[in-house]
């Protein structure tokens, strides 16, 4: 039977014909640039890792290094087109061509073997060394599914991963424009984080690229994890809880942002977008159902906004006309109202605050716990709380309507930061109606509306749309926007 | 800019006058006209002025007509007149108003302190963001006027207001020139330190807006008292509202609900009172070339401040008649010597 190991004089043969072109191939990826002195022992004591595989490949005259991270490396194309082409000859050099690029120092060398790349080196007889980064990553990711922050009863039912490269390309496969401008950067001094920024030529104003290509490059934070570090230690001001920016995790909420001029922001790692600038209607009003008619559109925005007032001055209120101005309320109502707290061992004031922080602790604990575990603490907080709280005289049955008033208006809100941002505020207008009743919540309300109106995202008023008041975009969007007969 | 002052206007209407209508009877409306007279003619002015000096500071456009003392002058005697307007007018006028309606009573001090702080706080950030604080209120705002000038003309009883005869006027007083000529002279005044980066942009929203106001003010309060005999109007602020008294019960629930819009009357004050103490203290920084305006800002609430001190709380008003004829002096017919005065010194200046 014929030996099916290689013969080694044929196997020297056919590596001494295949190393012109492999050492060809090499040349061709390194173009005509200069060799620098990589330093190979640099490299190795920076990664220091047992994942990081080393080849040495004889070709000629000159030694061929294989460098690579074998856990974010896939190896089928790390054979297939890298050691084999090094091996036998490139059989697709094109293929191999799309996927190299130079690594021209220490630095970049480094960055590419972090990011997936397979390092070849090439060091000749004089020992000059050059080095070329094959993309051959392979991150592990999930597949492409419906979001998960939201509900989707009409659109797109596909939304970002944390993958970088698929997230853009979702939004290249909405916005097909070849003015959508992809320019990549890292961010974290030593996570060194890739991140791209995505703007539409011509649509977004010049300016606020400019500060945002400037505050990205100013983030000087050692480890950046998700999006909302940039946002964070960029333009969110620690003054104000109101996200100054939107995020998203659907592809055609962004995609519509970015053809209003609006930039976007992917960071690996992250499978949201964070939207910049962002108005206050964006953050909330950006995610109702497309469902066609202006009439509708309008009707589940105005239902929307509304929860927010809801949501925010029913517990105040609560407090003003029952425990400072009870003689505002119509006797008749306050009759039925004073029953129902009949025997209550303590003021209005401390039953709302105690019940306020039961009902956020029990929310937010739902909204940490997993599936099952959430559905149960929702049914624990509404049926055995609040029930026995009321059948122990702990609270009265009016609190519980309030209580569950302010969770809907809550609920109402989408952007999980708006939320939380609005349940803070809650407190203090609380205390502010127990102080100085109706007088006071009038001031706490005001006092909440200036510090709106003072928040800017990026230079843009944070309410836009009402104040100041956009009357072209309240036509466009609003109810009287009908569509013209199709002629 | 429109919304600010139509609402500064709207809020600085005086309530407090019991005895014109008594004086005036159906003929009340010649306050009202008078009113709406020297409102305008102050906005005039105070349009030609800024048009002509355009963004540059005011210190400097009246520098250049008077010269530089009397422009630091100047703008002392307005700044005085705007951080003393608030504790006279507005403070007094807002606690009678809560007073008035059924939220129970409480200290003074209760109902001025959060006003003062609101206001500082949003004079903090200028003009701008109280423009736009304006605006988003006026979503709320607005209905709520709406609901307080319709609403009880659907519940009242005609046969308790008839016949709708008024007393003839008895005499036109100092009551009627308090009123007539005071308020509008605030209005101007907050339009003076507010730089114009063209030409003619605040003359017609400060004109309009003080028209639109007078319209409002004149509507709801001037017109019941040129309708209804005196003698069915026991107080002056609401002729309406108080005739509701004598009303089925079921009205009950639409006094409760006029109560509950009291806090957008504290909203309206706390505008009028922002946007001047955030003027007084501009005009003091240009009066006194300081580059920031926070020591004068915080001199306009220690101001408001110390006025809720009992003595002195109830001392100011007292001072409303003769700080209205002040404010006439340094708000209406001091910027048409102004522009007189830049005609003859500053050609360059002029207005066009």
């Amino acid at each position: 039977m014929p030996d099916p190991r290689p013969d080694p004089a044929s196997a020297a043969r056919a590596i001494g014909q295949a190393a012109p072109r492999a050492l060809a191939l090499i040349g061709a990826l390194l173009g005509r640039q200069a060799a620098a002195p990589l330093s190979l022992d640099w490299l190795r004591s920076q990664i220091r890792s047992s994942d990081l595989r080393e080849h040495a490949l004889r070709i000629g005259t000159s030694t061929v290094h294989v460098l690579y991270l074998f856990t974010i490396v896939d190896m089928e194309r790390l054979a297939e087109d890298v050691l084999r082409p090094l091996e036998q000859g490139p059989a697709q050099p094109l293929a191999v061509l799309a996927r190299a690029e130079a690594a021209a120092t220490d630095a970049q060398a480094l960055e590419a073997l972090l990011n997936g790349r397979a390092l070849v080196i090439q060091s000749t007889a004089d020992g000059a060394r050059a080095a070329v980064a094959v993309d051959v990553v392979k991150r592990p990711a999930r597949s492409v599914s419906p979001p998960n922050a939201s509900t989707i009863l009409a659109g797109p039912r596909n939304a970002f991963i944390e993958d970088l490269t698929v997230n853009v390309g979702l939004i290249r496969s909405i916005v097909t424009t070849p003015l959508l401008r992809v320019e990549e950067c890292t961010l974290g001094t030593v996570s060194r984080t890739p991140a791209v920024l995505l703007h539409v030529e011509g649509r977004c104003d010049p300016d606020h690229l400019r500060r945002v290509r400037d505050a990205l490059a100013s983030v000087r934070t050692d480890y950046v994890l998700s999006d909302i570090t940039p946002g964070s230690v960029t333009w969110q001001s620690g003054y104000t809880p109101f996200p100054l920016s939107l995020r998203s995790e659907r592809p055609d909420v962004v995609a519509g942002k970015l053809f209003q001029g609006r930039l976007a922001i992917f960071v690996q790692g992250s499978p949201f977008a964070l939207v910049v600038p962002a108005t206050l209607l964006d953050v909330h009003l950006s995610v109702e159902a497309p469902l066609g008619s202006p009439l509708i559109t309008t009707f589940i925005r105005v239902v929307r906004l509304a929860g927010i007032g809801v949501g925010l001055l029913c517990a105040p209120l609560y407090v003003a006309l029952l425990g400072v101005d009870p003689t505002v309320v119509p006797p008749l109502l306050l009759t039925t109202i004073a029953a129902t707290r009949q025997g209550l061992p303590y003021p209005v004031t401390l039953e709302t605050l105690l019940m306020l922080g039961i009902l956020d602790a029990i929310t937010i604990a739902a909204e940490v716990a997993p599936g099952a575990l959430g559905q149960a603490l929702t049914i624990v907080g509404s049926l055995i709380i609040g029930q026995a709280a009321v059948q122990a005289r702990l609270t009265s049955t009016l609190m519980v309507i309030v209580l569950s008033l302010v969770l809907i208006g809550n609920l109402l809100v989408q952007d999980l930061r708006l939320a939380y941002a609005l349940r803070l505020v809650k407190y203090p207008l609380v205390l502010l109606a127990s102080l100085s009743g109706l007088i006071g919540l009038a001031a706490g309300v005001l006092m909440t509306g200036i510090h709106l109106c003072s928040l800017k995202s990026l230079d843009i008023p944070y309410l836009t749309f009402v104040a100041p008041t956009d009357w072209r975009t309240i036509r466009k969007n609003s109810l009287w926007t009908v569509p013209r007969k199709v002629r | 800019m429109f919304v600010l002052v139509a609402l500064a206007s709207v809020c600085t209407t005086s309530f407090g006058f019991p005895r014109l209508h008594g004086d005036l009877g159906r003929t009340v409306w010649l306050a009202g006209v008078a009113q709406a007279a020297t409102s305008l003619l102050g906005a005039w002015a105070v349009g030609k002025v800024r048009a002509a000096g355009g963004d540059a500071p005011l210190v400097e456009v009246v520098g250049a007509a008077w010269g530089g003392g009397a422009a630091r002058a100047y703008l002392l005697a307005v700044a005085a007149y705007l951080l003393l307007w608030p504790p006279i007018a507005v403070f007094p006028v807002t606690v009678t108003t809560v007073e008035s309606s059924l939220i129970p009573l409480a200290p003074s001090w209760q109902v001025a302190l959060p006003l003062i702080a609101a206001a500082a706080y949003a004079a903090w950030f200028g003009p701008e963001v109280v423009g736009r604080l304006a605006e988003l209120a006026l979503w709320v705002i607005a209905p709520v006027v709406l609901i307080a000038a319709i609403v009880p003309w659907s519940i009242v009883d005609p046969r308790l207001l008839w016949p709708p005869v008024a007393a003839a006027p008895v005499r036109i007083g100092p009551e009627f020139a308090a009123y007539a000529f005071s308020l509008r002279g605030f209005v101007a005044a907050l339009v003076l330190p507010v730089s114009a980066p063209r030409p003619g942009d605040l003359t017609r929203p400060a004109v309009l807006a003080t028209v639109s106001a007078w319209l409002v003010v004149n509507l709801l309060f001037v017109l019941p008292h040129g309708i209804f005999p005196a003698l069915s109007l026991p107080h002056i602020t609401n002729p309406v509202l108080y005739a509701v008294d004598s009303i089925p019960t079921r009205s009950l629930a639409i006094h409760s609900l006029l109560a509950a819009i009291t806090p957008v009357w504290f909203g309206i004050a706390v505008f009028s009172t922002a946007v001047a103490t955030w003027s007084a203290a501009e005009l003091l920084r240009q009066a006194s070339g300081a580059p920031r305006a926070r020591w004068p800002l915080a001199l306009a609430v220690g101001i408001d401040l110390a006025s809720l001190w009992p003595d002195l709380w109830h001392r100011l008003p007292l001072l409303a008649g003769s700080w209205s004829l002040y404010g006439l002096v340094v708000a209406v017919l001091a910027p048409w010597l102004l522009v007189a005065g830049a005609r003859r010194r500053a050609p360059a200046l002029a207005p066009a």
